[in-house]
C-alpha cells in the first residue's frame, strides 16, 4: 500500500482523525449511504420474510398439490373480491362434487360475529362447515367431537371452538357448556387442536358450526364464501380447473367477455404469485440500490472535492514533510472507505431494526441475513471508493510548492 | 567545510495565462554546514520561489542544484519526497499546523512518512517541545496556543527528523515583536548547536540575528 505497515498505520490514523474532525462532512457523506443501505436491507429482508410467511400459511392450510380453493367473488389473487360475492351457491358446490375427478368438496360460510359465554365475549370468525372440513383440512378435535352428519341434517345448534376461544370463554372444561353466537345459544361439543398463529390468521380463535345451521339460523343466506376441492391424485390439474371454471361460468350465466365472478386459487397460481412478487421486489431492490449508490457516490465525490480544496495547504504540508503521491492517494481513499463502512454498517443496522419492528407488529416473519448485510456494506465501500478516486487523485497530484503560495 | 547547498545559475520561469514570468534569473548560492543566512528583498522578488527550490518543493527551470553533493534536478518525485523527509525541515509564516492534532502529534507528523512513528520519536518530540518551553502544552491543539507557541511547535516539527538544513520562509511574519524575538533567539541557539539555517525576512531586526544576509533584486543576489 504505502510502504511499511507502521507507515500505513500512521497515515490511516491521520486520515481517520481528519474525517472525525469534521462531523458535518462525515454526516453528509454517510447520510445517503445510511438511507440507501437501510432501504436495501429492510426491503430485502421484509420481502424474504413475507415469502416465508405466505409459504407457512399455505402449508398450514394443508394446501396439498391435489387441492384447490374456490372463493366467492372475482378479482385478483390475494386481494378483496372485485365483483359481487352472492353468486357462489350451495348448488354450485353440489354440481362440482358430481365431477368424477373430484373426491370431495368442503363448502364454507363465513362471518365475523360475537361469541359470548357468561364469563366473556369475543368477536371472531364463525364458519359454517360440513364434517368433511376436518378431513380435508387435516384438522381434528383436541377434546370432544367434530360436527357430524346428524348435526347438519337436523340443523343442530352445536359448535366446535378453536382452542384459544374455548380457553378464553369457558376455561378448562368447555364440553357441554353453552355459548351465544350472534345471540343464539349453541352447545359446545368439541374443541379443535391447537394450530397457533399463522401470519395474520389466528387459527385457534375460530368457531365452527354446522353449515345448515349457519345458513338458516345465523347468516340467513344461501351463498358460500369458499369451497375447498380435493381432486383424485391422478387427474390433470389444468383440465380439472378448466372444467370447473366452465361449469361455474355456465351456471352463473356469464357472457363471453365478462370476468369470472369467483376465484380459483390453485397451488400453481400461488407459486406464480410468489415468483412474480419476488421478481418485482428484486427489480425494485436493484433499482433502489443503483440509484442510492450513484447518488451517495456523487455526494461523496463532491464532498471529497470540497475537502481536498479546503485542505490544500495541509496536503502540501504533508508532501513537504515527505508524503508521496501514493501516501496522499491512500490517505483520502482510506477516508472514503471508512465513511462508507460506517454509513453502510449504520444503515444495515437500522434496516435490520426496522425489520424487527415491522415483523413484531405485522404478520410478516422476521428474516435477517448477515450475508446480505455484509454484501451491502461491501458494495457501499467499493462504490464509494470508486467515486472517491477522482478527488483522491487530485489531492495526490497537488504540487508541494502549494505550501508557500 | 561541508557544503550542503550548491546552486549555479538557477532560473525559475512561471508560465501563466498572462505570459511568462521570469522570477529567478541566475542564482548562485552556497550554504555550508553551520551557516545562518537571512535572505532579504522587496516583496515579489522571488524569495519564496527560491525557498521552494531550496526545499526541493519545486524544480528550477534551468541551472544546477547539488544538495550534499547530489544533483537533485535528476531525482524523481518519490526520491525528492524522501530527501525532504530526511534532510530538510520547514518553518512557515502561517505555521501550517494540523488543527485537529495536538502539539505532540504535529511534531511527529514527519515521522509518519519515515516508516512510521516509533517510541524514540515520541521521546525526542517531547524533549524538543520541552526545550522550546512547551513541555506543559503537549496535548494542546494549535487553536489553544499563541502565535509564538504555534511557531515553536512548527520549529520542533522541523527538527524532529534531524535535518541537514532548516528552511524558514518569513518565520516571524505573523508574530508580534516580542514573539519574533523569542523565535529568533531559538534560531540562534539552534544555530549555535550546529543547525544550518536559511530564512527569508522583510524585517531588518529579524535579519540581524543571522550571521550572513543576502539580498535579492531583479532575480539575482546583489553583492
Ligand atoms: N506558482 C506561480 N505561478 C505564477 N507566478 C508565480 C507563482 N509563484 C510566484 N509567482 C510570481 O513570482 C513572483 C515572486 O513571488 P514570490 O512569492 O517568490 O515572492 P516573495 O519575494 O516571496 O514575495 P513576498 O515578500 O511578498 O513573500 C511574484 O511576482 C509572483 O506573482
Ligand atoms: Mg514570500
Amino acid at each position: 500500500m504505502a510502504g511499511s505497515w507502521s507507515r500505513t498505520f500512521g497515515i490511516a490514523k491521520d486520515s481517520l482523525r481528519e474525517i472525525l474532525s469534521s462531523k458535518v462532512n462525515l454526516f453528509f457523506m454517510s447520510f445517503g449511504l445510511i438511507v440507501g443501505i437501510c432501504a436495501m436491507v429492510s426491503i430485502y429482508s421484509l420481502g424474504k420474510g413475507a415469502e416465508i410467511t405466505v409459504y407457512r400459511i399455505l402449508e398450514n392450510l394443508n394446501f396439498g398439490s391435489n387441492a384447490f380453493l374456490i372463493l366467492a367473488g372475482g378479482g385478483k389473487f390475494f386481494g378483496p373480491a372485485a365483483t359481487r360475492m352472492d353468486r357462489f351457491k350451495m348448488e354450485d358446490e353440489e354440481a362440482i362434487e358430481r365431477f368424477d375427478f373430484v373426491v370431495e368438496v368442503s363448502p364454507v360460510q363465513l362471518g365475523f360475529l360475537s361469541v359470548a359465554s357468561p364469563k366473556n365475549a369475543v368477536n371472531t370468525r364463525v364458519l359454517g362447515v360440513l364434517p368433511v372440513y376436518s378431513r380435508i383440512n387435516n384438522w381434528g378435535v383436541w377434546e370432544g367431537r367434530f360436527i357430524n352428519h346428524e348435526d347438519v341434517r337436523l340443523k343442530r345448534k352445536v359448535c366446535v371452538l378453536g382452542y384459544d376461544t374455548a380457553k378464553n370463554l369457558l376455561g378448562d372444561d368447555p364440553i357441554g357448556k353453552r355459548v351465544r353466537i350472534n345471540g343464539v345459544l349453541f352447545e359446545v361439543v368439541g374443541v379443535l387442536e391447537k394450530k397457533g398463529v399463522i401470519g395474520r390468521f389466528h387459527l385457534d380463535e375460530r368457531v365452527l358450526i354446522p353449515l345448515s345451521t349457519a345458513r338458516d339460523r345465523i347468516f340467513n343466506r344461501d351463498w358460500l364464501n369458499a369451497a375447498k376441492v380435493l381432486l383424485k391424485s391422478n387427474v390433470d390439474f389444468k383440465r380439472a380447473e378448466r372444467a370447473i371454471r366452465n361449469l361455474l361460468r355456465k351456471r352463473h350465466n356469464l357472457l363471453r367477455n365478462e370476468p369470472d365472478d369467483f376465484r380459483i386459487i390453485t397451488p400453481d397460481q400461488v407459486m406464480e404469485f410468489l415468483t412474480k412478487a419476488t421478481r418485482t421486489l428484486t427489480a425494485l431492490l436493484l433499482s433502489i440500490s443503483l440509484i442510492t449508490l450513484v447518488v451517495s457516490g456523487v455526494i461523496i465525490m463532491n464532498i471529497m472535492y470540497a475537502i481536498v480544496e479546503e485542505k490544500k495547504k495541509i496536503i502540501a504540508l504533508r508532501k513537504a514533510y515527505g508524503a508521496t503521491n501514493r501516501d496522499i492517494l491512500f490517505h483520502y481513499t482510506f477516508m472514503t472507505a471508512v465513511v462508507a463502512f460506517l454509513g453502510g454498517t449504520i444503515g444495515s443496522s437500522i434496516g435490520n431494526a426496522i425489520v424487527a419492528v415491522v415483523s413484531s407488529y405485522t404478520p410478516i416473519d422476521g428474516y435477517y441475513s448477515v450475508a446480505f448485510s455484509v454484501l451491502c456494506v461491501l458494495v457501499a465501500v467499493i462504490a464509494s471508493v470508486l467515486f472517491g478516486t477522482a478527488p483522491a487523485k487530485e489531492a495526490a497530484k497537488l504540487p508541494p510548492a502549494e505550501i508557500l503560495r | 567545510m561541508v557544503k550542503i547547498v550548491e546552486m549555479r545559475g538557477v532560473k525559475k520561469v512561471y508560465r501563466t495565462k498572462a505570459g511568462e514570468v521570469e522570477v529567478l534569473r541566475g542564482i548562485d548560492f552556497e550554504v555550508n554546514q553551520g551557516d545562518f543566512i537571512a535572505i532579504m528583498g522587496p516583496s515579489g522578488e522571488g524569495k519564496s520561489t527560491l525557498m521552494n527550490i531550496l526545499g526541493c518543493l519545486d524544480r528550477p527551470t534551468d541551472g544546477s542544484y547539488l544538495f550534499e553533493g547530489v544533483d537533485v534536478t535528476s531525482l524523481s518525485d518519490r526520491e525528492l519526497s524522501r530527501l525532504r523527509n530526511r534532510k530538510i525541515g520547514f518553518v512557515f509564516q502561517q505555521f501550517h499546523l494540523i488543527p485537529w492534532a495536538t502539539a505532540l502529534e504535529n511534531v511527529l507528523l514527519p515521522m509518519i512518512y519515515r516508516e512510521g512513528v516509533r517510541k524514540e520519536h515520541v521521546e525526542r518530540a517531547k524533549e524538543l517541545l520541552e526545550r522550546l518551553g512547551l513541555g506543559h502544552r503537549l496535548a494542546f491543539k494549535p487553536s489553544e496556543l499563541s502565535g509564538g507557541q504555534q511557531q515553536r511547535v512548527a520549529i520542533a516539527r522541523a527538527l524532529i527528523g534531524r535535518p541537514s538544513l532548516l528552511l524558514a520562509d518569513e518565520p516571524t511574519g505573523n508574530l508580534d515583536a516580542s514573539s519574533s524575538k523569542e523565535v529568533m533567539r531559538v534560531f540562534q541557539e539552534l544555530n549555535d548547536s550546529g543547525v544550518t539555517i536559511v530564512m527569508t525576512t522583510h524585517d531588518p531586526e529579524t535579519a540581524s540575528f543571522a550571521s550572513k544576509v543576502k539580498v535579492i533584486r531583479n532575480g539575482r543576489f546583489v553583492e
